[in-house]
C-alpha cells in the first residue's frame, strides 16, 4: 500500500517538475517597409514655443502655420493631411499691443512704408478665428508662441496670453498640460524646440537678467520633460538647441549705425533713411560723426524696436547741448562748439531729424556685459540640452549653428539680415526674431536631416528635404498686396516692439 | 476673452477578445474517473456517475456518499513577437490554484430505481497576469465558476439496461479584470494610451439544463451514452466598476461620461455534451474503456456586452466550432483493495486561432493520468494526478498574425485529485 501512494506521488512529482514549461520561440511579424517606417510615422506631434507654432512677423495665421517646421516635415513624411494644426484663419492673432484694448493686432505686413499693422480683430471674437476648435483630439502640433520650459509642464490655460487656450482648449479638452497632450495620443515620435523664451525675454526687454531661467531650474524642468516622455511612451524625440540671442535682427540689424570712436569705442551714431551714418562735418575731408544720446553705457546692440521711435519721436538723436559736451570731448573749444552744435541742430531739422535730446532707454540697448550673461547663459542650456540629449539618447539638431551660419555665409542663397536689408533674400520675419517661409524651411530641412541621421537606417527611412528656393520673395509678394494698405493708426510706433509682449514674462 | 465650447469626440478602444471558452471546460469530478483520464461512462462505479451518467444510479446499491474536489495548477506563458511591439520577451502567469469539487449522494430505492443528486463546478478556471503583462488590456485576471445542482433520476428497464437523466440548474459568475486603453487618433495613436481598469463581476440567473443517458452492461461488456444539454447563463446585472487615473478624470468622466461605474448585461453559453463509451473488462483483473465526448461549442459564435452608455457596447465574434475529446482509461485490481489507474485524453480545441487570446489561450491538449483506489468495507479512498500538457500555441497562421493580440503561448496543468466515499447503508 505505501508502496503504491509513494510511487504515485513519485510520478506525479516527476511530471510536475519534469514538465517545465516551454518557452515558446517569438513569431516573426512580417513588417512591410511601410509598417516599418510607420514606427515613427505613425503619430508625430510638436512641443514648442512661437518658433514651433510657425509664428512670423509678430503673428500667428494660418497661411504662416503652414510654414511652421512641424508641418513642413509631416508633408514630407507624407503625413500633413492628418497633422492635426490649431488653423487661426485670418487676418490673425498678433502680440503688437494697440491702445484701445478692445482690438487685437493681426501680424506685421510688409508695407512700402516698412513693416506694419494693417489689421485687427475684436478682442472678444479671437477665439472665433480658431477655425477647427471643434478637432476632436488634441492637436499635433502644440506648440503654444510665449511658452517657456515651465509652461510645457505646468500650463494649462492662461489669463493674458491667448495662444494657451487656443491650442490647448482647456478645460474642454480635459485640463491636461502641453505635454500631457502630447502624450495621450501616444506619440511615436515627438519633436521638442523648447527653452529659447527661458532666455529669450531678458534679451528683447533690453537686458533684464532676471528674466533668465536660472540653469538649475533650466535643468531640473527638461529633465522632467525627458524623462516623463520616456516613462510614459515609447516616442522618439528630436530636440533642437537654442541660438545666440544675438543672431537675431531684432538684436543685431542696428550694428551697422556703430561706428569706432578709438577711445570711446564703437558707439550707435545719427543715420539716415539708407542706414549709413550722417557726417555733420560741412567742410573738412575729416568726417564728424554723433552719437546716439543713451541711458546706459557700453552699449554694444541698440533693438530694432528703436527705428521706429527713431523716425518718429527723434529717440536718441542728440540735442544741441550734448552735441556742444561731444564737441568739446573731442577736443574743440568750448565756444566754438556751442556754435557749431546750434549749426548741426539746424542742418537736423532741416533733413527731418528730431534733435529730441531724449536719451535711449534702458530696455531698448543691450551692453556688452548684459550680451556676455545673455550669452553664458544660453551656453549653459545648450550644455544642460546636451547633457540630457546623452542621457537620454535625443538626437539633437544644432539651431544655434544653423543660425550663425546664415549670419556669416548664408543658407540655400537666404540670408540672416533684416528685411529692410536684404528684401529679397532674408530668411527672418519682419519682427526680426522669427524666421519666414524660407528660414522655417531651411529648419525643417535640418530637423528632416536629423531624423534621417538619427533613424533613417533603422526604420528604412528617407525623407526628402524641402526645396527652399520656393519660398523666395515672400516680401516682394507682400509689398505688392499690400501696397494700398496703410498701417493702424494706433500700431504705427509700436509695430517693431509688438513682438517682444510674447516673451517679456507677465504674471500668469 | 471667451471660451468657444469644445465638444470633444473621443475614440475609444475598448480591447476585448475571446472570453472563457474550450479551456474552461472541466471534466474530473470523480478521483476514480479522473485517474482513468475521465473514460467512465460506460462503467457506474460509484456516484460520481451521477455527473458522468445518471442512468449508472440503477446500478449502485444502497445509499453512498461520494465526495471530493481536484485541486488545478495552470501554468501558462506568452512570448511576445518579434521584431515588435514585444520583441520576445516571456510572460508568465501569475500562480494559481483551482479547486473544483465533486459531492454526490445516491439511493437506490427498489430494484430498479435509483435516484441521486449532485453538486459539480464543470465550467470553472480562470488566469492571471502581472501587471507588466502586455496583453493586461485584454486580460489581466479572468475567472469563471459554475455550480451545477444535479438532482437525477435511473431506471433499470432490463437486469441490463437502464435509463436515466436529471436536471442541471446552474449559476455561474464571471471576474474579468483589465487595463483600459484609449486611442485618440485611431489607428495612429494605436496601441493608445492606458487610462486606468475596469473590474467587470457578474452573477448570473439560475438557468436549467437536463440529462439523459442509457448505461447498458453485463459482466465483461459495458456501454454508456449521456447527454448534457446545453445552458445559457444569463448575466444582466453585471458591474463594471472603473478607476480612472487622476490625471485623466476631467476628460473621460467629468466632460464626456465615460467609464462611470454602471451595469451590463452579456449572455455566455455552455455547450452541450454528448459522450458515447465502451467498457471492457480484459481479465478479471483489468479493464479498459474508451469514450468520445463531442461538445457543440458552435452555439457559441458572438459575446455581446451591453453596457448602460452604449459607447462601450461591444460585440467580439467568438466563432467556435463543435470538438471532441477522446478518452481511454484502464484499471488493475492488485488485490481486494487496491486499484491502480491510468488514462490518456485527446482533447480537440474549439478555438479558432484569431480567437487565441490571454484570457485562456486554449490549444489542443494531450492528457496523462493516473492514480489509485483503496477500499475497505464501507469506505474508499481515490486519488490521482493528471498532466494536461496544451503545448505551444501562436496567434499566427501562415506567419501571418490573425488574433487581436498576437503572439506565442505555452501552457500545462498539473491536477491533483481525490474523493472519499462511504457506504452509508
Amino acid at each position: 500500500m505505501k508502496k503504491i501512494i509513494l510511487s504515485t506521488l513519485l510520478l506525479a512529482f516527476m511530471f510536475w517538475f519534469g514538465c517545465e514549461l516551454p518557452t515558446p520561440t517569438a513569431e516573426k511579424i512580417p513588417v512591410t517597409p511601410e509598417q516599418q517606417q510607420n514606427l515613427l510615422l505613425r503619430k508625430v506631434v510638436a512641443i514648442g514655443n512661437s518658433l514651433t507654432a510657425g509664428y512670423q512677423s509678430s503673428g500667428l495665421v494660418k497661411s504662416f502655420q503652414q510654414h511652421s517646421y512641424p508641418y513642413l516635415i509631416a508633408q514630407q513624411m507624407g503625413i500633413g493631411w492628418r497633422f492635426g494644426m490649431p488653423w487661426i484663419e485670418e487676418p490673425g492673432i498678433g502680440s503688437t499691443q494697440l491702445t484701445d484694448p478692445n482690438y487685437i493686432a493681426g501680424p506685421l505686413r510688409m508695407t512700402p512704408a516698412g513693416p506694419a499693422v494693417v489689421d485687427s480683430t475684436r478682442a472678444d471674437m479671437v477665439m472665433g478665428l480658431l477655425s477647427n476648435a471643434l478637432f476632436p483630439r488634441p492637436y499635433d502640433n502644440l506648440a503654444v508662441p510665449g511658452a517657456d520650459l515651465n509652461d510645457v509642464l505646468t500650463t494649462k490655460v492662461s489669463q493674458d496670453n491667448p495662444f494657451f487656450n487656443i491650442v490647448l482648449r482647456n478645460p474642454n479638452l480635459g485640463n491636461f498640460t502641453m505635454l500631457e497632450q502630447a502624450l495621450i495620443q501616444n506619440p511615436s515620435l515627438i519633436l521638442l524646440w523648447i527653452g529659447n523664451n527661458d532666455v529669450l525675454g531678458a534679451a528683447v526687454d533690453g537686458g533684464d537678467l532676471t528674466q533668465i531661467t536660472s540653469q538649475q531650474d533650466f535643468r531640473t524642468r527638461l529633465e522632467a520633460i525627458l524623462s516623463t516622455i520616456r516613462e510614459q511612451s515609447s516616442a522618439q524625440i528630436v530636440m533642437a538647441n537654442i541660438p545666440y540671442v544675438t543672431d537675431i535682427p531684432y538684436v543685431n540689424a542696428l550694428d551697422v549705425i556703430f561706428v569706432d570712436f578709438g577711445a570711446l569705442g564703437q558707439l550707435p551714431v545719427v543715420f539716415d533713411e539708407n542706414f549709413q551714418p550722417v557726417d555733420f562735418n560741412p567742410d573738412t575731408a575729416a568726417v564728424l560723426y554723433l552719437p546716439l544720446k543713451m541711458t546706459e553705457s557700453g552699449v554694444s546692440h541698440v533693438l530694432l524696436p528703436f527705428l521706429t521711435a527713431y523716425k518718429t519721436t527723434g529717440l536718441g538723436v542728440p540735442d544741441s547741448a550734448f552735441i556742444a559736451d561731444f564737441l568739446i570731448q573731442t577736443g574743440m573749444d568750448a565756444a566754438v562748439a556751442a556754435v557749431q552744435a546750434a549749426q548741426i541742430v539746424q542742418g537736423m531739422i532741416a533733413s527731418g531729424l528730431n534733435p529730441s535730446g531724449i536719451p535711449i532707454p534702458e530696455n531698448l540697448t543691450l551692453t556688452a556685459d548684459e550680451v556676455q550673461a545673455i550669452r553664458d547663459a544660453v551656453d549653459g542650456f545648450n550644455s544642460i540640452i546636451g547633457d540630457l540629449a546623452q542621457t537620454y539618447q535625443v538626437p539633437v539638431v544644432d539651431a544655434k549653428a544653423m543660425l550663425q551660419q546664415l549670419n556669416s555665409s548664408g543658407i540655400d542663397g537666404y540670408s540672416g539680415k533684416y528685411v529692410l536689408f536684404d528684401l529679397a533674400n532674408t530668411a527672418f520675419s519682419l519682427d526680426g526674431v522669427h524666421p519666414n517661409n524660407g528660414g522655417y524651411a531651411i529648419i525643417a530641412n535640418m530637423f528632416i536631416e536629423t531624423i534621417n541621421t538619427a533613424f533613417g537606417q533603422a526604420m528604412g527611412l528617407n525623407i526628402p528635404q524641402i526645396n527652399t528656393a520656393q519660398f523666395q520673395g515672400q516680401y516682394l509678394a507682400e509689398l505688392q498686396q499690400y501696397a494700398g494698405r496703410a498701417s493702424l493708426p494706433d500700431a504705427a510706433t509700436r509695430a517693431l516692439e509688438g513682438v517682444k509682449y510674447l516673451f517679456v514674462k507677465r504674471n500668469r | 476673452m471667451h471660451q468657444k465650447s469644445v465638444a470633444i469626440l473621443v475614440m475609444l478602444i475598448f480591447l476585448v477578445s475571446s472570453v472563457w471558452g474550450g479551456g474552461f471546460a472541466l471534466y474530473e469530478f470523480g478521483g476514480r474517473a479522473s485517474a482513468m483520464g475521465g473514460a467512465t461512462v460506460a462503467q457506474a462505479v460509484d456516484p460520481s456517475t451521477i455527473f458522468y451518467n445518471p442512468a449508472g444510479l440503477a446500478f449502485l446499491k444502497g445509499t453512498q456518499f461520494y465526495g471530493g474536489t481536484t485541486l488545478i495548477f495552470p501554468k501558462a506563458r506568452y512570448v511576445g513577437p518579434e521584431p515588435y511591439p514585444w520583441a520576445g520577451e516571456v510572460y508568465d502567469a501569475e500562480s494559481q490554484v483551482f479547486t473544483p469539487i465533486g459531492v454526490y449522494i445516491s439511493h437506490k430505492f427498489n430494484e430498479r430505481l435509483g435516484v441521486g443528486i449532485g453538486i459539480t463546478n464543470p465550467f470553472g478556471l480562470g488566469l492571471k497576469w502581472s501587471d507588466d503583462f502586455p496583453g493586461k488590456y485584454f486580460s489581466k485576471n479572468s475567472e469563471i465558476r459554475s455550480f451545477y445542482i444535479s438532482p437525477v433520476v435511473a431506471y433499470q428497464i432490463s437486469p441490463h439496461i437502464s435509463l436515466g437523466g436529471g436536471l442541471d440548474i446552474v449559476t455561474s459568475q464571471v471576474i474579468l479584470d483589465r487595463y483600459l486603453l484609449v486611442s485618440m487618433d485611431p489607428p495612429n495613436s494605436d496601441p493608445g494610451v492606458e487610462v486606468g481598469t475596469v473590474y467587470m463581476e457578474g452573477t448570473s440567473k439560475l438557468a436549467v439544463g437536463f440529462t439523459a443517458s442509457i448505461l447498458a452492461r453485463s459482466e465483461r461488456v459495458g456501454f454508456g451514452l449521456s447527454y448534457r444539454h446545453r445552458v445559457i447563463n444569463k448575466f444582466e446585472d453585471a458591474t463594471a466598476d472603473f478607476t480612472i487615473y487622476d490625471q485623466y478624470q476631467t476628460l473621460f468622466v467629468d466632460n464626456l461620461g465615460l467609464f462611470v461605474d454602471q451595469k451590463g448585461s452579456t449572455e455566455i453559453p455552455f455547450p452541450g455534451i454528448l459522450t458515447v463509451g465502451m467498457y471492457f473488462r480484459v481479465t478479471p483483473k483489468l479493464g479498459i474503456e474508451l469514450d468520445y465526448n463531442y461538445y457543440t461549442w458552435s452555439i457559441f459564435q458572438e459575446l455581446v456586452l451591453d453596457f448602460e452608455n452604449y459607447r462601450l457596447d461591444t460585440k467580439i465574434e467568438e466563432d467556435y466550432r463543435d470538438s471532441y475529446t477522446l478518452r481511454l482509461g484502464a484499471h488493475y485490481e492488485l488485490n481486494d483493495n487496491l486499484s491502480l489507474r491510468a488514462g490518456y485524453i485527446r482533447d480537440k480545441t474549439p478555438q479558432p486561432t484569431y480567437s487565441v487570446s490571454p484570457i485562456l489561450p486554449d490549444n489542443d491538449r494531450n492528457n496523462f493520468s493516473f492514480g489509485f483506489g483503496y477500499s475497505t468495507g464501507k469506505l474508499k479512498i481515490d486519488a490521482g494526478y493528471m498532466f494536461v500538457n496544451f503545448g505551444t500555441r501562436s496567434t499566427f497562421e501562415n506567419g501571418i498574425p490573425v488574433a487581436e493580440f498576437n503572439g506565442s503561448y505555452a501552457s500545462n496543468a498539473s491536477l491533483i485529485f481525490f474523493s472519499f466515499g462511504y457506504a452509508i447503508r
